[in-house]
Order: C-alpha cells, then structure tokens, then sequence
C-alpha cells in the first residue's frame, strides 16, 4: 500500500523560490500540498491548497497546514520555500520510513542550492556546551556521508515527519525561537522513544534565506546571528537538567560578558551584538524559556547525549572554518592586488606575498634599522630622564597612582573647586594607556617617551614608507627625515607632549589603515582575524592622534571617507576604526557643542595650554616655526623643510602624478589647517600653570601630517625610478642636506625641560596628601601692573597632567560668574592679599583651605608681586608660615580642621564604562590572537563562517 | 599630452605653494571666553612705616672691631596722624607698642629702629593720614652729620641710589624686617663698569621684627660710585644706606640715602640748596681730600640700552644760573657727574632721558668756619604728584620746602592755604616753620617736593613721600 504523503510548504515572500519549489514538488509522489503563504503579498504561484496567515511563525504555519492535511495522511514533508527537493528525494526518505517502524523523523541531505555538490548540511546536534551543531557544513559532497545514521536532530527543510507523532508532539514549539524550533522538535520526536535520521539519498536544495540575512528580520526576530544565540540559549535552559538550567541563568551575565571578551579576542567583533542581545533576551524571558522545558528521564538524556557532537568533530569543524575564512580573505586581497597591479605593473601578486611568507623589501632590521635608532637614541642625549617625571612646556609629571590616573580617564566629575561636572579630556585615556607601561611611575613612562621618541619617529615613519616603496633606502631616508624634521624636534624640544604623541602615532596609523584597506605596495593578508587585528590597531592610534590633537579630527574623518572610497568593500572592516574616537570624544562633542554651544572648541588642545610663535606663512610650509637662539640653524631648519616639499612637489612630473598630487592634496589641506589653528586663539585660562587669558592652537600635528604627505610622495615618486646609475649619489645628497642639518639642530638643542620626583606640590603638603588628607590648597598668582590676582582651589595633591580640563577652560567664565564658592573664594584671595584677616577665617573653615601657597616666581616682577603677597600673607593672624621650597612660600591654616570635605564623587558613569568597554575591545582586537586553532573557535551550521557554537 | 598635465600639475602646486607663503592671510579669532575678574572691595591693610633709628656706628667703642655695630644716640622722630587714625609706636623685637597717637602731630626718639603702625579706620591712606620722618644731628667721635630721611614702607625690592665706598667713605646697608617671619634678600650692585660679583650678596638673612647691618664697603671695597638693588624674595623690608665721610682724621658728614622710588625717562630732584660754594672752592685748593664738595648728579640706567640724558639744574631766581649737563651712561651701570660753578642759591635738577632711569644729587654743605666744617645729603628723584601731600617740619634747625614744577605750564599749588604760582621748570622755595606739619596741594600740574634740613650747618632731606597700601578694588580670578 502507497505511503500517504501531504507535502507542505511554507513560504514567505520568496517568489522566485517558491516556483521552483512547487516546481519541484511535480516530480516527487506526493499525495497532496499544502501550501501557507505568510506574507502580506500576493501570491503568483498559488495552488489550490494555498492559504494566508501573515506573519505567522514557522509553528503555527505548519499547525494550520497540518490541520488543511486529509485524515489518511501519514506522513508530512515539510519545506520551504528556499528548499527545492531534488528528483528521487522523497522517494528516498520514503525508503527509510517504510524499512524502519521506530523513525519519525528523516531530514535529507541539504545542498548548496546552486551547487548540489555541496552538502550544506546533514543533521543536526549540539555540542557537549550546548551549542547547536551541523554535522556536515560546506562540504563538497563525495558520498563520504552517505550512510544512514541516527542523528540527535535534523531542520524543517525536507524533514519528513510522521503525522501523529507531530499531532501528539503538538507541533513545533512556538515559544522557542525559530532557530531552535526544529532542533527542539526533534529531541522531543526522540524523547518519546522515536528515532530521527537522516536519508543521504535524499537531497534538497536548501538556499537558506533566513540565515542569509535575505528575509524580513521579523521572521527570525532578529538578525540570525542574534537568532542563533538566542536557540543556543534556549536549548541549554529547555533541557539541561533544571538546577543546571538555573545556575546557566544565574550566571549568564558573567558567561556573556566572557563570550563578548571572546568573541573580540577571537576577531569576531560583529558578533557582540547578537550576543548581548540574546543575553538580555534570555535573562529577562527567564519565564517564558522555562515554559519550554522537557523533562527527560536520566536514560533518556544519555541516550541523547550519545548523538551529541564529539569533541574531535568539534575541533575539526574549527579548522575547516578557518580554513574557509582565510580562503575568503585571500580572496578578497587577490582582487584588491589585482585592482592595484592594474596600474602598477611593477608590485608582485602571488600567494606567497599575500600570506607574508616572502618580501620585495628589506625589514626594519635587515635594512639597518637598528643601528638608525642607535644614533637617534645618541642625539637625543639631551632629553635623558635623569628622574622620573619631565615638565615643562605643555607637560607636567602624572599621578604617581596609576589608579588616580586610571579615575580621571572618561571620568564626568573632576575634583576641581567644589566639584566640577564635565567630560575629562580623551586626551587623558592616552595618558591613561602611556602610564601603564611604566604602572609602577607613570610619569617615568613620559620621561622615556621624550627621549625615546626619535627612533619612534624613525621606526613610523618606516613602516609608513613601507606602504609606498620597497627601496631600503628610500624608507631610511623617509625615516630620518621624519624623525629629525623641524616639526619633531621643535615639539620635543618645546616639550608639546600631546603633539609628540600625535607625531609619533601618524605614521603607525598610516601603515595600519592600509593594512586594513588592502592598500600600498605589500598587502599582507593571513586571514580576516588578521585585518582584524589591523583594524583593532587602526583604531586605537586614530583614537590616539586624535585626542593628542583635536584639531586632526577633520582631516582623519576626510582620510577615512578617501579610503572608503577608494575600497568599499572593505567598509565591514574600515567602519570600525572610527568607534573608539567616537566613543572617547562623545561626551565632549555634546558637551560643547550642545552645552556651551561652542563647537569650535573642540579644537583646543589638551594638557597644559601652551601659545606657538606666531611665525609667517613660508614658515609653515617649511615646518619650522620655532626661532633657533642661533639664527643659522633656524634658517638650516627652515631649508630642510622646505627642501622636502621642493622634492615631493618634482614628484608631480613623475609617473606617480596621481600619487603624489593625492598626497600632496591632503598635505595640503593639513598646511592650511595648520594655518588657521594657529591663528586661532583658545580660552587658556584654567586649571594647572597660570598663564595667559588666550593662546593659539599648535599646529604641529597638522604640520607633522604635511610633512609626512610630502616624505611619502617623495617615497612613491622616487619608487618608481628604476634607473640604478647615481642613486646611491643621489641618496646620499638628499640625505646630507635634509637629514644633516636637522640633526646638527637636534643635537645642540636644548629642551626646556627639568625632571623630578614627580611631585607638583611641596614636600609638607605632600605629606599631607599621602596622609590623605582632604584639606584643599589655595594657590595664589598676582599681576601687580592690574592689580589683579589669580588664585587656584586645588586638592592637597596638586594638579597633574591627567587634572588639566579643556572642558574646564570653557566653562570657567560662566562659574566664575554663577558659582557662589567662587565668588567666596575670590573674596577671600582679596582679603588675604590685603591683609584683611577679620573675615577670612569662616572662609578658610568652610572650604577646608589647609594651606596657602604662593608659586615660585619665574621673574623679578613676580618675585616682587609674590613678595607684596607675602607680606599680607604674614600679617592674616590665621596663616602661619610654613617655609620657603622649591614650588614656592607656603602658608599653613592654625588649628586647620577640615569641616567641609570637599565633594569627592565616584569616577564611574556611564560614559566611562561605555568608553572603557570600547577601549578594551579594541585593545584586545589589536592584540594577535596566538595561534590558528584558538582563533577560529568557530562552527559554521547557520551563518557565515567564522561564527562561533561552542 | 601626460607629460603636459604633468608639468601643469606641477605649475599648479608650485602657484599654490607660492600663494600660500605670500599671501596666507592672518586673522584673530577668540574661541571661549577668559574670566572676568571681578573687583572685590577690600579694606587696605594698616599702614607700617619704619624708621631708621639713630646713626650706626661701625667698629665698636674703639673703631677696630669688625663687623661690630652700633647705634649712637637717638634720632628725633616727627610725625603727624590725621584725625580718625591711629598710629601705635613700636620697637624692634618687642610685643606690644609704647605709645599710640591719634589726629596730632607727635614727636618722640628712636634708637634702634621704629615701626609706626597705623590703623586708618575710614581715613584714607596717604601721607594726609600719616607721615613720620627722623632727623639726628649726630657728633660722635668717629660720625658727625645731620641724617634724616622720611620714614618708609617696606617694600619687597628697593633701589639705592647713592654711597661711596672709595677711600675715606664708609657706607652701610641698614636692612629692617617688619614682619613676623625671617626674610632672606639678595642684592645686586651696579657700578660705573655693570653689575658686580662679589661674595656675600646673596643670601642674608634677617630675623623677624629685627634690623641688620651689611658693611657694603668690604664687600665692595674701593667702589666710588654704585647703585644697590635690595630684592626680598619672601617679605617686604625696608632699606637705607648710610654713607659717613673722614678727611684725615676729620669725621665730616654722613646721611642717610632714601630708596629711590621713581624710575622715568623724566625726573625731578628739587631742593639743591648750595650754600657755602666759595668756602668749598676754598677748601678744595687747600686740600685735594675735598675733592667731593662739588654737587654731584648720580644716574642709573637699568635698561638694557645705553641712555643719553639731560639734566637742566634751574635756579629759582633770576640771580641764581644754573647749569646744563648733557652725558650718556651705559645700560646697567652708574655715573656721576660733578655739577660744577654753581653758586650759591637754589636749585632744583629737571632731568630728561631716553630711557628710564633714576638720580640722584649729591649735596654739599661747607662752611670751613665750622668743626666739622662739611656735610652732605643724598637728594632722590622726586615722586610728582597733583593731588595733597603731607610732611611735618623737624622741631630745630633750618628747613626749607622746594617744590619744583616738572610740567610745561604754571602749576597752582597752596602750601597750608597760601597760593603759589610755580612756573614751568621752575620751583618755589619756602622756609617752614619748624615742628608744624606743611600741607601741599597741587590742582593741576605735576609738582614735585623736598625738604632741605640745615642744623648749624649740617644738612640733610626728607623726601615728601605719599605711602600707602592698595586696598580699595582687587580683582581676582578664581581658575
């Protein structure tokens, strides 16, 4: 007797699919369809089976098509729309039901759907974990799979099911998501003691629009990788034994937050969204999960356990998908070559290069790098840390806790005065990240930086160069010529810590967003957890450069959206590299541009406020702007720079017109914003070093990216010259009139620098801090030719480089003018240095003053001004001198008793935690992962690979 | 057709470049705001002034002990205090205070230094509040001369003009600390050739509410002619030298030099009272080691530059001529200039330069019918000022008022009421009566002032001085 076979299809706005799958249902011997359309649309293809439930779930389609199934029927073969049985599939699995009484469930072999020998998938199960897992994915079919087994679960599409069996199970579950529903069917078809297997013979084209991302998100309720998530968690709290299911959610917080920490360390930030979303999902539907819940008896559970997934299938399951993931980024990096050898017959494209394994060019060490960055290190003895912290210029010494340092990155409260509400600079994450290379003195970690930074420079600069030219000799000579550029060692010697910092990370940033973008003349590419590691990098230095110098943020923006451009497809990868400066520079975009309605401040610099010589235009092309205190070496300067745009303008006739003049072209825009932040003068007057009301932005990162532009236009012109006869002649010419005088000018400058222990208060204060005290110190400054005076509300341990606020800055006037604690203070600064001492003591009392201090004079003026201040000072009955040190006159308070603490908030806010997580993300994404096996960590049964199920 | 957009490309780069070195305009724009500053109201602090105290006698009772001092007598001390203020007198190292005075004109003595402090109570601080001067007729065995001077506010940095320590001339360095705490100061000298080293200039140090003495002639020995900056880095002290003459065995004059306080590229000395110019001529042909009874004009030039100055020393009458010196003196050094063939009469200097600087005026007091027959003073430029000054007369001897007008027209000033029209460049020279208390007003040019004491022909000055402590409007910044 003929096995009775109701075919159903469910459909979902899938035209195209659907006619070749009813199509193919004309050929199978089925005894009747059914089919559900549940989208809102018309239906072309209609039978007379055909009914409408939009919107419906896969469950409940199939709930209304098996109650539209005759009474005689037997058996239901369930599809898709997206899954076309192929010739003789039914007939296969039919095969299997009618030979074995005990199967309720047959899944076919499901193929790539343009590609029938591809087995995309065959049978289902779940790692020892709890992970949903494919038996088979992506595997070119040779019959290796071709014998009939039993599996833990076979998917809907194709699966051929008995009628009463899916009438008792009730169906498909409509409270588990969709990607678990059949999996979950299946282990509930084999709790009631049911086989379900899988017919080799049987295949069906499956093109897995879902999982593709190719249908209406509603349909998964979600994005599939989320979709895939939320299955896995289902199926761990439906049929782990309760306690474990509830000691799963319990700690499923702590499990996400390692699987996000994984999930980047394993290079699969895309990933983090639908893992989060799926936490949340199941942590608040706790419920509605457990509703779901089967009980199984002990036997019943090991004998599933049994078709769980080995751990060797685990793993090799690991390496074809990594395997298949460096195929696909190979690929991709094959076409980008090839993009690229179209107009440069001259770069190799092989396989070798691609996977790093052979070079054109020299590497750092073998082009003499090393000896380089001995002779940098020698004309840098100038800056020798001859102590822990370095000051000066724009630079003061860090915290010595590197946790105090640690709370003021992102932090929204800063200990200023009272209290002040206000993003901290990004500028102090970077102070942040630089202290932890030397934790246990942070500033020590500056102090090397300035005497180390040439041979940065030079190292940079040489990777840079890299992207544009495989000569040795070309990239030293970029190299010196960035490291000793006037603009370098003008910031080094003024002390400019954020625009050093800013220098030394361009280059890097150039070499890593090209990486990223598969552009330049050696693309190296292993696999997409590789660029991965780019782009973790490229975004931390873009952070970097740009919370070093706000004002490049223009220009990084402009360069990214070229690169874009330029390789769209890269854009999966290239969108990442803005997130962190997003992240860090967010609160402080809405602060002032929203708050303080002044936008243009962003363009301030961080750390200590410090003015640049207002010097003439030709002086900014030529990145000289400081005067030499010997002429002569400001005007060899001078020449060197512009030497170098001389040689990168002559570029413009080479071969490489278009390169250079794309350099040049962005260089360009750096000069003219140069221009213009120097000529721009920024509200100056804040915490930290007193100085004047307004000072003009540093332009010396955008120089830093002129030069740079134009060293690497010379790199690319000069690449392109083939002609041996007097290149050495030529090197060496170019490199005794732009790198020989720079470094005579390097050699004898001198920077304005002294180091010490780090201490930016006096000893007895500083004790005091070390107590923990919470009095507060009043330092005052005066200007005896406006008789006016300027007095600092600070805590006991001073103001350090990581204190210094541009929000501050800006919002200084508004407080002075609102603020009743200032207006107290001022009167109690205009008593004190008047002598007055009848009303100071309530004053004093209730901002916890302990001492005052009057800062070393650095003229005879001052000395005066501070000597007047003195005096009134020894006259306030409520003051006694403390002595005379090497930060200045200090007064203590008699009898001082801190009565009012001054307000101490929690650093943490959600900004900083946002920033925070962003910030380590992206550290971890830079970081190498170690080796092959632990990257890929990876199971590929629904989406593309790479992705993860264990 | 490449090469030819080649060579465009680089004409364009070029033109671009060239533009943006030439013409790259510059602009000024302010992002954010400074803080106002607002002005405070604040009381001014009380007002100290501090008096020499008598002579200093050097080397003990017998002249040989060195670096021994000490004082010799008393000085008479003078002073009025406005109605509403008070004045508390007080001594060096001493609590407390001896006497106070209020709305009269005092006397009293003082030998080692006094403070006089004043609390103002709603009178405005000023020389019309209080001022105090001192005078001592000093005849001692090894210091005769009359010293006065005004008594001063301290100051964190002070200027000396004046002093010799050639041979035969002995000049101290008086330093007093008013305050509570231990100031240290330094000093720095200039003399005819710049800024001299010497050991010892740093680094001294004196005692809360105490005065010390530094030698400068051994540690600047053989230097005739010096300018002494006094700079306190931690408190305000007050300083004066005091310079003594010995011809032979002859002890013949001594004074106090007052700081110089007016640093201009015009200054005003009045009060060069010559008296006794023929007894000088005759003494200096009978003996080179009179050598210094010609007037002399100091200048310092503290600038970096070298100025070229004039001096007009104006007579008051049509009787008196005067004399004109046109000189130079280098940056960072100090001159004299001996006024010669002035007769006597009185005259006030009126001295223009190209930088500033200040002067000094040595003068001169001979009369060879006398034992000791010569003394000198030190006369400072003098602070111009159009609104009251006060100063009150010493109860003996001679004294005469000069107040010169350094504007370009008349000045109208009253001198205790009575009205005097003051011609440009000119002055007036009054005798005042002895113990009272001269009030000068000045409606609308600038006049200068000084007081010219002649006690049985020793002589010695008090300038008009108008000290006060800032109080009324301070600005502070709170950042």
């Amino acid at each position: 007797m003929k096995t009775f076979v109701s075919a159903i299809v469910i459909s979902h706005d899938s035209q195209n699919f659907l006619s070749r799958t009813l199509a193919a249902l004309e050929q199978q011997p089925i005894d009747e369809l059914i089919h559900v359309e549940t989208s809102a649309n018309v239906v072309a293809s209609q039978t007379t089976n055909t009914f409408k439930l939009e919107n419906a779930s896969l469950a409940k389609s199939l709930a209304l098509a098996v109650s539209k199934t005759s009474e005689q029927s037997e058996w239901l073969w369930i599809l898709h729309d997206d899954s076309t049985p192929l010739p003789g599939s039914l007939t296969a699995l039919l095969a299997i039901a009618e030979t074995s009484l005990s199967v309720a469930v047959i899944g076919p072999k499901q193929v790539d759907y343009n590609d029938a020998r591809v087995i995309v998938q065959q049978g289902l199960t779940l790692t020892r974990r709890g992970g949903l897992f494919s038996l088979v994915s992506n595997e070119l079919d040779q019959s290796q799979h071709d014998q009939a087994s039993d599996v833990l679960a076979v998917g809907t599409a194709g699966m051929l099911v008995k009628r009463d069996v899916f009438l008792a199970l009730g169906g498909l579950s409509d409270s588990v998501p969709p990607l678990a529903a059949d999996i979950e069917f299946s282990m509930r078809v084999r709790s009631l003691g049911h086989r379900v297997v899988v017919a080799p013979q049987a295949k069906v084209a499956h093109a897995t629009l879902s999982l593709a991302g190719k249908r209406n998100r509603a349909w998964l309720s979600g994005n599939p990788k989320t979709a895939l998530r939320k299955a896995e968690l289902q199926m761990r709290l439906s049929w782990a034994p309760l306690w474990q299911a509830l000691g799963f959610w319990l700690l499923l917080p702590m499990i996400t937050l390692g699987r996000l920490v994984w999930r980047i360390w394993a290079k699969r930030p895309d990933r983090l969204i639908g893992e989060l979303a799926a936490a949340i999902w199941a942590q608040f539907t706790i419920f509605a999960r457990l509703r779901a819940r089967r009980s199984l008896s002990r036997s019943a559970r090991a004998a599933m356990q049994a078709l769980y997934a080995t751990k060797q299938q685990v793993r090799d399951d690991k390496r074809r998908n990594l395997e298949q993931d460096e195929i696909e980024a190979r690929i991709e990096a094959h076409a980008a070559l090839a993009e690229r050898d179209s107009v440069d017959s001259s770069s190799p494209n092989t396989e070798q290069l691609l996977l790093g394994t052979v070079s054109t060019a020299k590497s750092f060490v073998e082009a003499k790098g090393l000896w380089f960055v001995a002779g940098l290190l020698a004309i840098s003895f100038a800056f020798w840390p001859t102590d822990v912290a370095i000051s000066g210029g724009a630079t003061l010494p860090l915290s010595q806790d590197w946790f105090e340092l640690f709370r003021r990155a992102g932090a929204s409260w800063h200990p200023i005065g009272h209290g002040f509400v206000a993003p901290s600079d990004p500028f102090v994450w970077v102070l942040t990240l630089l202290g932890t290379f030397t934790f246990w003195s942070p500033s020590l970690a500056i102090a090397i930086l300035f005497f180390v930074a040439k041979p940065i420079a030079f190292f940079a600069a040489f990777k840079a160069a890299s992207v544009f030219t495989t000569k040795t000799w070309l990239r030293n000579l970029v190299a010196l010529a960035y490291s000793l550029s006037a603009v370098l060692i003008e910031t080094q010697s003024d002390l400019r810590l954020p625009s050093l910092i800013a220098q030394l990370v361009l280059p890097f940033l150039v070499f890593t967003v090209s990486r990223v973008a598969l552009l330049g003349k050696e693309i190296s590419v292993r696999s997409r957890q590789q660029t991965f590691t780019w782009v973790g990098l490229a975004a931390i230095l873009l952070a970097i450069e740009t919370a070093a110098a706000p004002n490049t943020i223009l220009l990084a923006v402009a360069a990214l959206i070229v690169v874009f451009l330029m390789r769209p497809r890269r854009f999966g990868y290239l969108i990442w590299i803005g997130l962190p400066m997003a992240a860090i520079f967010a609160p402080m975009v809405v602060y002032l541009t929203v708050i303080k309605a002044n936008p243009a401040a962003l363009l301030a610099d961080p750390a200590v406020a410090l003015a640049t010589t207002d010097a003439a235009a030709w002086r900014y092309l030529s990145g000289s702007l400081n005067d030499s205190a010997w002429w002569p070496l400001a005007i060899a300067l001078a020449a060197t720079g512009l030497l170098v745009v001389a040689l990168a303008v002559l570029g413009l006739i080479s071969s490489k017109t278009k390169t250079v003049a794309a350099l040049l072209g962005f260089g360009f825009s750096a000069l003219l914003l140069a221009w213009a932040v120097g000529n721009l003068n920024f509200a100056a007057v804040g915490i930290g070093p007193a100085g004047q009301d307004f000072v003009n932005g540093s332009p010396q990162a955008l120089l830093a990216i002129w030069l740079l532009s134009a060293l690497l236009a010379i790199a690319s012109w000069l690449d392109s010259v083939n002609k041996r006869t007097g290149t050495r002649f030529f090197a060496s010419l170019i490199a005794l009139l732009i790198v020989a005088p720079a470094a005579a000018v390097a050699v004898v400058t001198t920077p304005v620098a002294t180091w010490s222990d780090a201490r930016v208060m006096p000893a007895l204060i500083d004790a005091q801090a070390a107590a923990g005290s919470k009095a507060q110190v009043l330092v005052i400054n005066s200007d005896s030719t406006s008789q006016a005076y300027s007095a600092a509300w600070i805590p006991v341990d001073g103001v350090q480089l990581e204190d210094i606020s541009v929000a501050y800055r800006f919002a200084l006037s508004d407080i002075e003018q609102s603020s009743p604690e200032y207006s107290t203070i001022a009167q109690l600064v205009a008593d004190l240095v008047s002598a007055n001492s009848s009303q100071v003591g309530a004053a004093l009392a209730k901002y916890s003053i302990g001492y005052v201090l009057i800062e070393k004079a650095n003229s005879q003026t001052q000395a005066n001004d501070n000597a007047r201040i003195a005096t009134a000072l020894n006259s306030v009955s409520q003051l006694e001198a403390a002595g005379e040190t090497d930060f200045g006159k200090i007064w203590r308070v008699r009898n001082f008793e801190a009565s009012a603490e001054p307000q101490s908030q929690s650093p943490w806010s959600i900004t900083k935690a946002v920033q925070l997580v962003v910030l380590l993300s992206f550290v971890m994404l830079a970081i190498p992962s170690a080796g092959r096996r632990r990257v890929a960590a990876t199971s590929e049964i629904f989406v593309d690979s790479g992705d993860g199920n264990d | 057709m490449a090469m030819t957009k080649r060579i465009l490309a680089l004409v364009t780069a070029i033109a671009a470049l060239a533009s943006t070195a030439l013409f790259l305009p510059n602009f000024d724009v302010q992002i954010g705001d400074a803080p106002r500053s607002p002005k405070l109201s604040v009381a001014a602090q009380d007002l100290n002034l501090i008096c020499p105290g008598a002579a200093i006698g050097s080397g003990g009772a017998n002249g040989t002990s060195v670096g021994t001092f000490t004082r010799l007598g008393a000085a008479s001390v003078i002073g009025t205090v406005a109605a509403g203020a008070e004045t508390f007198e007080q001594r060096y190292l001493t609590d407390g205070y001896f006497d106070s005075y209020s709305g009269q004109v005092f006397s009293t003595v003082s030998s080692a230094g006094t403070v006089f402090a004043t609390k103002g109570g709603s009178v405005e601080q000023g020389s019309t509040m209080v001022n105090i001067a001192q005078v001592q007729k000093a005849a001692s065995a090894r210091l005769n001369g009359l010293l006065a001077a005004s008594c001063q506010a301290p100051s964190p940095e002070n200027w000396l003009v004046g002093g010799s320590a050639a041979t035969g001339r002995e000049t101290l360095l008086l330093l007093a600390n008013p305050s509570p705490v231990d100031v240290t100061v330094s000093l720095e000298v200039f003399s005819e050739g710049g800024p001299v080293q010497a050991a010892g200039l740093s680094g001294i140090s004196i005692a809360a509410g105490a005065a010390t003495v530094v030698p400068l002639s051994s540690l600047i020995p053989e230097t005739r002619t010096f300018a002494i900056h006094v700079v306190s880095s931690s408190g305000a002290v007050a300083a004066w030298l005091q310079q003594r003459t010995v011809r032979g065995l002859l002890y013949a004059g001594a004074d106090f030099v007052a700081p110089s306080t007016v640093f201009s590229k015009s200054l005003v000395i009045p009060g060069v009272l010559i008296r006794g110019a023929a007894d000088a001529a005759a003494l200096f042909a009978a003996n080179r080691d009179y050598s210094d009874l010609t007037p002399v004009l100091r200048v310092f030039n503290p600038s970096d530059s070298k100025t070229t100055f004039t001096a007009q020393i104006n007579g008051a009458t049509e009787k008196t001529y005067g004399t004109v010196l046109h000189e130079s003196v280098s940056a960072h050094t100090v001159q004299d200039f001996e006024i010669p063939a002035l007769a006597n009469g009185d005259y006030s200097a009126f001295i223009s330069a190209d930088q500033n600087i200040t002067a000094s005026i040595r003068l001169v007091r001979t009369d060879k019918t006398k034992k000791p027959n010569t003394d000198f003073t030190w006369l400072q430029a003098a602070e111009t000022f159009t609104a009251s000054r006060q100063l009150t007369v010493p109860a003996a001897g001679i004294s005469k008022l000069t107040i010169a007008n350094s504007g370009s027209k008349s000045a109208s000033v009253t001198v205790n009421g009575v009205a005097y029209s003051i011609a440009a460049s000119s002055m007036v020279v009054l005798k005042v009566d002895n113990g009272k208390t001269v009030t000068i007003v000045s409606k609308d040019q600038p006049v200068a002032a000084n007081l010219v004491v002649d006690i049985d022909s020793a002589i010695g000055n008090i300038s008009v001085e108008n000290y006060k402590n800032l109080g009324a409007e301070v600005s502070v910044r709170v950042r």
